[in-house]
Order: structure tokens, then C-alpha cells, then sequence
């Protein structure tokens, strides 16, 4: 058998194995997962939205949503299924709740929102401890008070149903006991208290908990943990050998120095560690593939970020104007601990209603060469070109990995494997800027369809409001949800207004007609989508600034392509077995 | 014993009737040959079968059995076309001296059909009859090979297209097949009851003929009085199986079995509940209801009436005192006509048949003036089918005819009526709102 | 690039496990991207299975019998979703066939005339037909159900023929078996 054929076949097996186990990942707890995925309405299209409502499910069920407290979402649901309880108020809630969780065919939130909203009216249910609005539900208990907005119920449903789907529906009974305790009473009184929510979802939790331990052995990932952050450990100190080196200081200082528990070393991953790690580790497996080692840093990096943080907070400061008890003023653009390293990509807004009734991209030419970049934000900015290396890079591998799959021939292979058809770094940020710019007029357009339709309301209302009080910038954070205003020339204003309407009529795709504006859902479309459109123009913006910061000119770029081409090259002829 | 093997035509190729069996089962169904298989027709074919909606029944019942179960060679698609190829086959079931077989090769006539058959047994026009025709050329072929006779038949309208056929030889031939009886009488049907699968057994059949069973019946007209009887239900018209006397009338049975009229009777007690007579004596009728029997001539038969072939014999029905009217016998009546003359003003009038039997057939409904909702005036005429066979089934249902006449529409008196079992309560509900109500009704003879 | 300050014993053990966490989530949105499919059957789709007019999905019944925890959620579906319940028969006397009543409703069983062999079940519907029943769910004491499709009703009767060694007729004859009509 040649060379080729065994390697080859080696990398097929391996391939069709890992997608069998999912990498040694636990059976049930993926098949439980994609159980949840699966729920169908009946047009074919998933009960659950992917994203955001699944991959949310996923980061609770391991532990990590919820912010600070991992908890959280269970804590929410209890408060949901005690509101469900007291609406439905009949002598088989149980079954009822049963139906409001899986009766629902599309898990939305006007689903939900309906569904209150009309048993509200039946069952009577102002005054009284719970009520629903039109933005979601107050619950007042004895003891404290909770909100539910019906946009998070989509994703408490998602939670429901994997608790009650876990392990072969084993849990199911003790919930569904569980969950019936969190009725109203008899009389129509509340004895249900905060206290009480919160004893059940603790119970909640301790199942799931126990769920984890079964289904995530922790030990399943520590190997690989270990590589990547061994890796990174010796690769520092012979840096910091090197630089010792040039800097003339003696070995045994060095080491002095970094025994020192005091030591307050920096490490740093970059570019160049994670091409080097899998230039070094693709001969193993779980390595092989260049994407799944940036996958690998990125995690890594999110993990390390999240331990910063906790030490921050464990040795914050203390806020406060004395500058000798070492009082610090308070950082007003401090991310909260909750929200750190809670990076979601702003393309999934424009797939959701009511946004999605406005083509903002054509999925091609527009959205998917960003696709990426927007998954990985600012991992990706601050890793650029290990970033460019895997958009380019990282297709070709992933082009040889269906060759193999598809038995094509050795000639296809090689031809592959060369990288000629490898787009360039000179490509990529061509088409970067380029919908870049579009970004740009969509968010005049979008700023055009927000200020037409507050002029006419004014015109309608009969105020009498100069059409130059906000500045531009507001409007888009006002629909971001921030407002703050900016001292603005009029003149540049005028001639933005001006550009706004000639971009929003240089578009003659779905959604953007002057007749849509008159619907309020439609500007509800454009006021959503400002906001996102703002993220991804400066996530576009901050990447391809940091391409020039790495790389200053054009012909250098070219030039790291070349190399990195000449690498990548003789590396999958290396990892698959086929001579150059 | 005439063994008969039915096909069904179908552009798929022939499909064999093979048996027909009565079952305990409140619905008809259509299996495949002896297997648990439904067709989807089995709903068609069990509105087919059932009384009311219906031929099966009307024509060869009743039956001991709720239903039948057919058994089929194969499948049946959408379409009506199945209806003719059924009717004959139950017609086969139902006749004395004839038999359905499944073996082809037993079988003396094989019948090949395919046409609707409406509710008044009109044979209607089907689809691609050339694609049937060319589907069942390797029957066609064994039949012309063996010694059996073929009787290919179609809707009349469209026997031409039966020249596709090959010319098999002289034991093909080509029945044009216009209604139903004309369909059995031409293959020679006895229908005749008989004892056999599912139907009655034979009752003492010296009054039975299938085109007017119903011999020496009394009828009735009894006339609701508004004026003179507020709110009373009177019988106009009743009958009774083999039982002549007419209200204080006996009958004298001629050769014909023709009873004559004989002189006016003394009052007769009204049997309870029957009929009201105004403690004040007899009462006159009112020359507005006219009721006309139309009989076949001799040697005809009422097919032939009911279809337009011969011209009916009519005879107005003699009045009587005490406002009752004498008849003649009903032997050979085929049709009535009933008429009423509302006067110039006009009245709204609504004509209903509470139609349980399923065997009276409303010849005309027209004007529109008998549904309640237009003035009638003047002479109105509407007739109806006198049923042919009499139900002395333990189960037998009982047809009525109500007319409603009113100075107001009188629309929603009968639909209120229909919901009401009893009319003679009803009418005295009626006659609170000024509606005058007229039934013609079969009375047991007690 | 991305600076991090060495980490201690106990912060490591921090972010091995969050590194950990992170990597399950990876492998769980992953899972999603690549289309796999599940062994088992979601909660949702059980439901809407159970609740609409579908048909018989012979797969999905055969997961559902071979897990006991499935089993006994069907036929809780099953039991709360019922237009029609008819709880175990009378025994029947020898010859005879179970006849079972429900509010609203009866089954009785009758033999063919034409093939002894083949039964007719026959579904009266005495209520409110605007219920009309579409599916047939026949229970065993061990929670163990099968959904069987019934005809359309016709002046308040639904009828089927079957084979008398048929799991359908074999399940009825057991006086002990209860049926849930939707």
C-alpha cells in the first residue's frame, strides 16, 4: 500500500471517528443536546433558533451562562413555570404546562408574548401577583419581585426541554413533581415566595450538576489543555531567554527571577505561537486541523481572561476619592464580570425578526466573506494574521479534507495542497474594505429610514422640532440604546442627510422602499439593524486597522503571504502524506 | 342458475367483482380479494349501498344485514364510474336464478361495465372508456377463447366509443345501458325476491310486484282545519298494505282487485290519535287540494311512465264526505300529483318528504314557491313517486309528505318542523303562528 | 497579540476548568453545524408526533418501545391529550368479543361473515363529532402503546377491518388494555 493510501486512509478513519464520538465527547450529552436541536416546527425549520437560543443552551448546560452566577437561567425558568402555573390555574396544570412548553410549534417571543397576553384577558389576572405587559411579565412575590422579558423565554423553553430530556427523560417526573409546586394555591393566594423559586431552582441545579459529572469528565480535556499551556509556558521562557540574551544578563539571575513567587511575568500568545504550535503539534489529531488549534487558542484565551478577571475582583481596589488608602475612581467602561468574554457575533441579529424583513446582505458577496470575522471579533483583531492564515488557510485544509472523503485523485490533491487557488492577504482585505464601505451606506440608509420617520411623526404631532436637535451619532445610539449627543456642524450634517437619502435609494433590494417606512415593524427592522450595523462596521474597521499595525504596507503583506503559503504548503504535504 | 362474473373497467386493466357478502358491520366496505385491505372508495360505495343516500337498499332490499363487504380483484381509483359494474352485480345477488361467481371460467355471462348510475338510476357518462377498453384486451381475448357470453355495457350516450373493440365474435355484445332497470331487464334479471344472501325471506307475495307493491292501501286525506279544527294535524292520504278500507269505505274487489266506490259509510270512530273529526259533524273539504294518481296504461309498466316512455293514465282521486276522499285501489299507481290552489292573494307554501325509506322521489320541486319563501298563487302542482316496493321489514321507515301553507314565508316552520317527529303536536304549534299544516302519511292498519 | 499574567496553582485549576467548559460548548455547537443527528427523540417531537395527524411514524415507534422512560411519557402524551378514553373492557364471556365504553363513545368488535378470520372494530362516536377522531392508541398494562390510524368518521361511526392475528386485534381482545382515541 503506498504512502499516500495509508495516510490517507489514516485521515479518513480518524475523520469518520471523530465525527461518530464527536472526539471523544460524551454520547449523551450530545445526543441529548442535538435531541433539543432536532424540535421541528412544521415547515421543517428548528423550534429553537441556532443561534442565539442553542448555542446559549450549550454554554448553560456546560456552566458557563448565566454570568456571574452559573445558576442564573435556572432560576429564571422556575419563575416562568411559576408563572405558567398560576395563568393556566385549571385542575390539570401539569398537563397545560406541558403544552405551553411543547405544544408551541416556533419558540418566539410573540409566541409567548401572545400567550400571556390572551390568557391574561381570560383568566382575569390583573391585580393580582402576576402580571403581563406588553413587554413581558412582573412577578411580585412576598418577598421580592422578577421581571421576564418574553424575548428570554424562547431560550428558558430550550432549557426546559433539555432538563426534562436529560439522560432519557430520567429527570423528567422528578421535575415535572418538582415544578408543580411552584402553583398558586387552592384559594387563588400566593404562597409562592422568593425563597421558595429559589429552593427549587437550587434543587435544579443539583441535578444538573450531577448531570455534568456523568456526561463532562473534565479530565477529557486537561491533555489538551496541558499542550496548549505548556506550549506556551516554554515558548515564553525561551523568549524571555533570548531577550535576557541580547540584554547580557547572567542565566542564574534569570532563574532567580523567575522562581520568584512575586514575579509578575507576562506571557503572550500571538500570531507566530499558533502557527508554531500547529506546525509542531499537527501530527497530532485532535492538532491536525489549523482551525481547530485557533479554536483551541481561542478558548484558551477566553479562559485566561476569564481568570484575569476574577483576580481583578478579587483584588479590586476599593472605590473611593482617598488616593493613601489607595482609593481608585470608579472605571465607568469597565465590563462587568458577567459580560466578559460574552462575544456573539452582530451578523445573528439580521436573521431574526423583525430585522430579517430588511436584505441588509447579500449572503455571497456580502455576509459571508465576514461570516468569520464577526464569530470571532475581537480574538480575531487582536490575532490578525493567525486570523487571515485561517480564513484562507483553513478553506484550502478544509477543501483536502473533503477530497479525502470523496476518494478524489492524487493529481486534485496536489494541486490542492500547492495553495495556488489560496486566496491572498492582499484579497481578503481588499473585500474587507470593500464591504466595509457597504456597511457604510447601509448605515446611512438606515439613518435616513430613522429620520424620515421621526420628521413626518413630528409633522403629524404638530410639534415644532428643528430637524438638526439630534446629531447623527444619536440616532444610532439612541437605537442602540444609549443616548449621549455630540456638538455636530449643521453644514456636514445637511450634506450627510443629503448622502443618507441618496444611499438609502441607491439600494433596490428587499426592504428598503419608501413605502416600507410607513410600517412601524419595518423601522423597528432598521432601528435593530442600525445598531448591529454600527458593530460590524467597527469590527470590520478595527481588524483591518490592525492588519496595518502588524503589517505597515501592502507589499509586506503580500510578502507574509508568500511565505505563509510556502509554510501551509509543505505542511499538508507533511500531515497528508503526499511529496511536494 | 345464471352465473354471472362482473368486471369493473378501469384504465388500469379490468378489476373482477368476486363476491358480494351481507355483513353485521354498520358500513359497506370494499376489500381486496378476501384480504383485510380497504379501498379508499369504501365511503363511496357504503353511500351507495345505504338507504337514503342511496340505491342499493331501495332497489334490492331490504336486507337482514347492515351492509355488505365486496370483495375485489384489485384496485379501484377515485371516480364513479365502479357505481354501474356494483348496481349490476347486486342486481345479480338480488335476482332469483342468477349468481355472482368469482371463477371466470364458471361464469355463462361476463359482464364488463363501467358508467354513474344516479339517484333515480339513470346510467351517466364516464371518462376514457378507450383507455378501459384498451386495458382490458387480454380479458376480452380469454372471454372471446372460452365459452362464456360477454355483455360489454356503457352509458348509451357514449356507446360508440365501445366500436374500439375488436370484433370478438358473436359472443360479444353491446348493451347500451340508459338506467338501471333497463340494464337488469336486458340481462334478464328476476328480481324477484328471493331467499337468498342477506335479503328477506319470502313473504306471502300474492300483492308483490316490484313496480306498484303497494295493493288495496286506504287512503286517507285528512285536512288540517284552521278555521274549523284550529291546530289540528288530519291525514290526507294513507295506506295500508293489503287493507282496502278507506275512512268508512269497504272495499268490493273486482276482477281487476279493483275495489269500487261504494256509498258513503256512517261516521266511523276515528282511530285514536288518526284523525280529528269537529264534534259538529262531517266536515266539507275545500275543493283547493286536488290529489291526482297517475297510473301506467295496461301492459305498461310505471318504468315506463317514470320515465317519460309511455304517457300515464291519470285519475283524480274522488271525493268523499266528511271531508275524507275514497280512492281506488292503489295497484298500478305510479305517481301522485298533488296540487293546491292558494287562491289570487296567494300563500306561501313549503313542500316537504320526510323521505325515511328513501324511496319517494320528488319528481318536481319546481316552482321554488314549495320551499316557503316566494307568494304561490293560484293552482301549485308538485308530484311524486309512489314507492314501488312495500317495507315490511320489522325496521321499515315511514315516509311523510307535510305541506306548510301560511300568509307569512313559512321557512323556518319547516325546518322547525323537520326537527319534529310528531306532527300532530307540531301542528298545533304551527297553527298558533297561522300555519296551516297537510301530511300525507303511511298508517299501519291496525 | 494578547498578553496574561502567569497564573497560579489555583488560578490554573480555575482555567483548566473553564478552558474545559468552553471546549464542551465548542463541541456542542459544533455538533450543530455539522448536522448530526440524535438517537433520541426530543420532547417537542414526541409531542407533536403525539398531538398531530400525521400517521403512523414506524421509526419513531420503535424508539419510543425500546426506552421504558419514552414509553411511559407517551403514553402520559397519550392519556392528557385524549379526546376519547375508554379504560379497560368487560371481560368477555367466551366467544364473545370485549366491548369497551367511554364517555361518549363506544368499541365493539364483530367477526366478518365473509372472512372468519377478519374482525371489523367499530368506533361509535355518541358526542360532539366535530371531535372526530383521527388516530387510535391502544395501551398495555406496561405503559407500552401503539398508535394506529382510523378512517374517516361517517354518521358517527368509524369502522376497520383487520386480521385476527393482528397486534391490533390481539391488543383489543386483552380486556386489560385501555384506548385513547384523538
Amino acid at each position: 500500500m503506498s504512502c499516500l493510501t495509508k495516510i490517507a486512509g489514516e485521515v479518513l478513519l480518524n475523520e469518520a471517528l471523530k465525527m461518530i464520538t464527536g472526539a471523544g465527547a460524551s454520547g449523551t450529552l450530545t445526543a441529548d443536546f442535538l435531541s433539543v436541536a432536532e424540535s421541528c416546527a412544521p415547515d421543517g425549520s428548528p423550534k429553537y433558533a441556532e443561534r442565539p437560543v442553542m448555542e446559549w443552551l450549550a454554554k448553560v448546560i456546560v456552566g458557563l451562562g448565566g454570568g456571574a452566577n452559573k445558576d442564573t437561567p435556572l432560576f429564571e425558568l422556575c419563575h416562568l413555570v411559576h408563572a405558567v402555573n398560576c395563568f393556566i390555574d385549571k385542575a390539570d396544570t401539569a398537563d397545560e404546562r406541558l403544552t405551553f412548553f411543547l405544544g408551541v410549534e416556533k419558540a418566539s417571543p410573540s409566541v409567548y408574548r401572545d400567550w400571556f397576553l390572551s390568557e391574561n384577558a381570560l383568566s382575569g389576572k390583573e391585580g393580582e401577583h402576576i402580571t403581563a405587559h406588553e413587554k413581558g411579565l412582573n412577578l411580585e412575590y412576598p418577598d421580592g419581585i422578577f421581571s421576564i422579558r418574553y424575548g428570554r423565554i424562547p431560550f428558558l423553553a430550550a432549557l426546559h426541554e433539555f432538563l426534562c430530556s436529560m439522560d432519557q427523560f430520567s429527570f423528567y417526573e422528578q421535575f415535572n413533581e418538582l415544578f408543580d409546586t411552584l402553583s398558586a394555591s387552592v384559594n387563588q393566594k400566593c404562597d409562592v415566595t422568593f425563597r421558595k423559586i429559589q429552593d427549587a431552582s437550587n434543587s435544579l441545579s443539583s441535578s444538573l450538576r450531577r448531570y455534568r459529572r456523568s456526561n463532562m469528565p473534565q479530565a477529557q480535556h486537561d491533555e489538551k489543555f496541558d499542550k496548549l499551556f505548556n506550549f506556551l509556558k516554554e515558548r515564553n521562557i525561551e523568549v524571555a531567554k533570548a531577550v535576557a540574551a541580547k540584554q547580557g544578563k547572567k542565566e542564574n539571575k534569570m532563574a532567580a527571577e523567575r522562581q520568584s513567587p512575586q514575579r509578575l511575568d507576562v506571557n503572550t500568545v500571538d500570531d507566530g505561537t499558533i502557527l508554531d504550535f500547529w506546525l509542531t503539534h499537527s501530527f497530532l489529531e485532535e492538532f491536525r486541523v489549523y482551525r481547530a488549534v485557533f479554536d483551541n487558542f481561542v478558548t484558551l484565551i477566553k479562559s485566561l481572561e476569564t481568570a484575569e478577571v476574577g483576580r481583578n475582583i478579587d483584588h479590586a481596589s476599593v472605590i473611593g476619592t482617598d488616593r493613601e488608602k489607595h482609593e481608585v475612581d470608579p472605571d465607568d467602561e469597565a465590563a462587568s464580570f458577567a459580560d466578559y468574554g460574552e462575544w456573539q457575533s452582530p451578523l445573528e441579529v439580521f436573521d431574526e425578526e423583525p430585522v430579517v424583513r430588511v436584505k441588509f446582505f447579500k449572503q455571497k458577496s456580502e455576509r459571508q466573506p465576514i461570516e468569520l470575522l464577526m464569530k470571532y471579533g475581537p480574538y480575531a483583531r487582536r490575532l490578525p494574521l493567525a486570523f487571515l492564515r485561517l480564513e484562507t488557510f483553513g478553506q484550502i485544509q478544509a477543501g483536502i479534507s473533503n477530497d479525502l472523503r470523496v476518494k478524489r485523485s492524487q493529481g486534485d490533491l496536489r494541486d490542492r495542497m500547492t495553495c495556488r487557488d489560496a486566496a491572498t492577504y492582499l484579497e481578503i482585505q481588499a473585500q474587507l474594505k470593500k464591504i466595509r464601505e457597504h456597511v457604510r451606506q447601509l448605515q446611512l440608509a438606515a439613518l435616513y429610514a430613522l429620520r424620515k420617520n421621526k420628521h413626518q411623526r413630528i409633522q403629524q404631532e404638530g410639534n415644532v422640532v428643528s430637524l438638526f436637535d439630534d446629531p447623527i451619532q444619536s440616532e444610532f445610539d439612541a437605537a442602540r440604546g444609549r443616548n449621549f449627543s455630540n456638538e455636530i456642524d449643521e453644514e456636514e450634517l445637511e450634506e450627510t442627510i443629503a448622502e443618507a437619502k441618496r444611499a438609502f435609494g441607491s439600494f433596490t433590494r428587499a426592504g428598503f422602499s419608501e413605502e416600507q417606512l410607513e410600517d412601524e415593524g419595518h423601522l423597528e427592522a432598521f432601528r435593530i439593524g442600525a445598531g448591529a450595523l454600527i458593530e460590524v462596521g467597527a469590527q470590520l474597521q478595527n481588524f483591518l486597522s490592525s492588519i496595518s499595525r502588524v503589517v505597515r504596507h501592502d507589499s509586506l503583506l503580500e510578502g507574509s503571504f508568500k511565505k505563509d503559503q510556502e509554510i501551509f504548503s509543505n505542511q499538508f504535504h507533511r500531515i497528508y502524506g503526499v511529496s511536494p | 342458475m345464471k352465473k354471472f362474473a362482473v368486471f369493473i373497467a378501469t384504465t388500469g386493466g379490468p378489476i373482477q367483482i368476486e363476491r358480494l357478502t351481507p355483513e353485521r358491520a354498520p358500513q359497506s366496505m370494499i376489500c381486496i380479494s378476501r384480504s383485510s385491505k380497504i379501498l379508499p372508495i369504501s365511503g363511496e360505495y357504503d353511500d351507495f349501498v345505504r338507504r337514503g343516500s342511496g340505491i342499493i337498499e331501495r332497489e334490492f332490499g331490504p336486507f337482514e344485514y347492515e351492509s355488505f363487504r365486496a370483495d375485489i380483484s384489485g384496485l379501484v381509483g377515485t371516480g364513479q364510474s365502479w357505481q354501474l359494474p356494483f348496481f349490476i352485480a347486486h342486481a345479480i345477488d338480488a335476482a332469483a336464478g342468477s349468481e355472482l361467481v368469482e371463477d371466470v371460467d364458471a361464469a355463462d355471462y361476463i359482464v364488463w361495465a363501467t358508467g354513474r348510475v344516479d339517484y333515480d338510476l339513470n346510467i351517466l357518462d364516464v371518462d376514457h372508456i378507450a383507455d378501459k377498453i384498451k386495458g382490458s384486451h387480454s380479458l376480452f381475448e380469454k372471454i372471446a377463447s372460452s365459452q362464456s357470453k360477454a355483455v360489454i355495457t356503457a352509458p348509451t350516450s357514449q356507446i360508440s366509443l365501445l366500436d374500439e373493440i375488436p370484433d370478438f365474435g358473436e359472443n360479444f355484445s353491446v348493451l347500451p345501458a340508459e338506467s338501471g332497470f333497463q340494464v337488469c331487464k336486458d340481462l334478464d334479471l328476476n328480481l324477484e325476491p328471493k331467499t337468498a344472501s342477506g335479503s328477506i325471506k319470502n313473504r306471502s307475495g300474492k300483492n308483490s310486484r316490484f313496480t306498484a307493491a303497494v295493493v288495496a292501501a286506504v287512503i286517507v286525506i285528512a285536512w288540517g282545519f284552521f278555521y274549523f279544527a284550529p291546530g289540528k294535524t288530519d291525514i290526507l292520504v294513507s295506506w295500508h298494505d293489503r287493507i282496502f278500507p278507506v275512512m268508512g269505505l269497504e272495499p268490493k274487489e273486482g276482477k281487476s282487485g279493483n275495489p269500487k266506490t261504494t256509498d258513503p259509510p256512517k261516521e266511523p270512530e276515528a282511530p285514536e290519535g288518526e284523525q280529528q273529526v269537529s264534534p259538529t259533524g262531517p266536515l266539507p273539504i275545500s275543493p283547493e287540494i286536488q290529489l291526482t294518481a297517475f297510473k301506467h296504461p295496461s301492459g305498461g309498466s310505471c318504468l315506463e311512465v317514470n320515465f317519460d316512455a309511455v304517457s300515464p293514465v291519470k285519475h283524480i282521486l274522488p271525493w268523499n264526505s266528511g271531508g275524507k276522499l275514497s280512492v281506488d285501489v292503489l295497484d298500478g299507481i305510479c305517481r301522485f300529483s298533488f296540487s293546491i290552489d292558494v287562491g289570487k292573494k296567494g300563500k306561501y307554501v313549503a313542500a316537504w318528504i320526510d323521505d325515511k325509506s328513501g324511496r319517494f322521489v320528488a319528481k318536481t320541486l319546481s316552482p321554488g314557491t314549495f320551499k316557503g319563501l316566494k307568494v304561490a298563487s293560484g293552482r301549485q302542482s308538485w308530484s311524486f313517486e309512489l314507492r314501488r316496493k312495500k317495507d315490511v321489514s320489522s325496521n321499515r321507515h315511514e315516509d311523510r309528505l307535510a305541506v306548510l301553507i301560511g300568509d307569512q314565508p313559512v321557512l323556518r316552520e319547516l325546518e322547525w318542523l323537520r326537527k319534529h317527529e310528531d306532527w300532530s303536536r307540531a301542528a298545533v304549534e304551527l297553527a298558533k303562528k297561522n300555519v296551516r299544516l297537510l301530511t300525507i302519511e303511511h298508517r299501519e292498519n291496525p | 497579540m494578547i498578553d496574561f499574567k502567569m497564573p497560579d496553582d489555583r488560578e490554573l485549576e480555575r482555567i483548566q476548568e473553564e478552558f474545559s467548559k468552553n471546549s464542551w460548548v465548542d463541541i456542542l455547537t459544533s455538533s450543530l453545524e455539522e448536522n448530526r443527528r440524535s438517537e433520541t427523540i426530543s420532547l417537542s417531537t414526541l409531542y407533536a408526533y403525539l398531538t398531530s395527524y400525521s400517521g403512523v411514524d414506524e421509526a419513531l415507534e420503535l424508539k419510543v418501545r425500546s426506552s421504558p422512560h419514552l414509553r411511559k411519557l407517551y403514553r402520559k402524551i397519550v392519556d392528557q391529550t385524549a379526546a376519547y378514553r375508554l379504560p379497560e373492557a368487560m371481560a368477555a364471556s367466551s366467544g364473545d368479543y370485549p366491548v369497551r365504553h367511554g364517555s361518549g363513545c363506544v368499541i365493539r368488535m364483530e367477526a366478518s361473515r365473509a372472512e372468519p378470520d377478519q374482525i371489523y372494530v367499530i368506533i361509535e362516536i355518541k358526542g360532539d363529532v366535530d371531535l372526530a377522531p383521527t388516530s387510535m392508541f391502544v395501551c398495555e398494562e406496561d405503559q407500552t402503546c401503539m398508535r394506529f390510524e382510523v378512517p374517516e368518521i361517517k354518521d358517527g361511526i368509524i369502522q376497520l377491518i383487520f386480521d385476527r392475528q393482528s397486534k391490533l386485534v390481539e391488543l383489543m381482545m386483552n380486556p386489560k388494555t385501555e384506548v385513547f382515541l384523538k
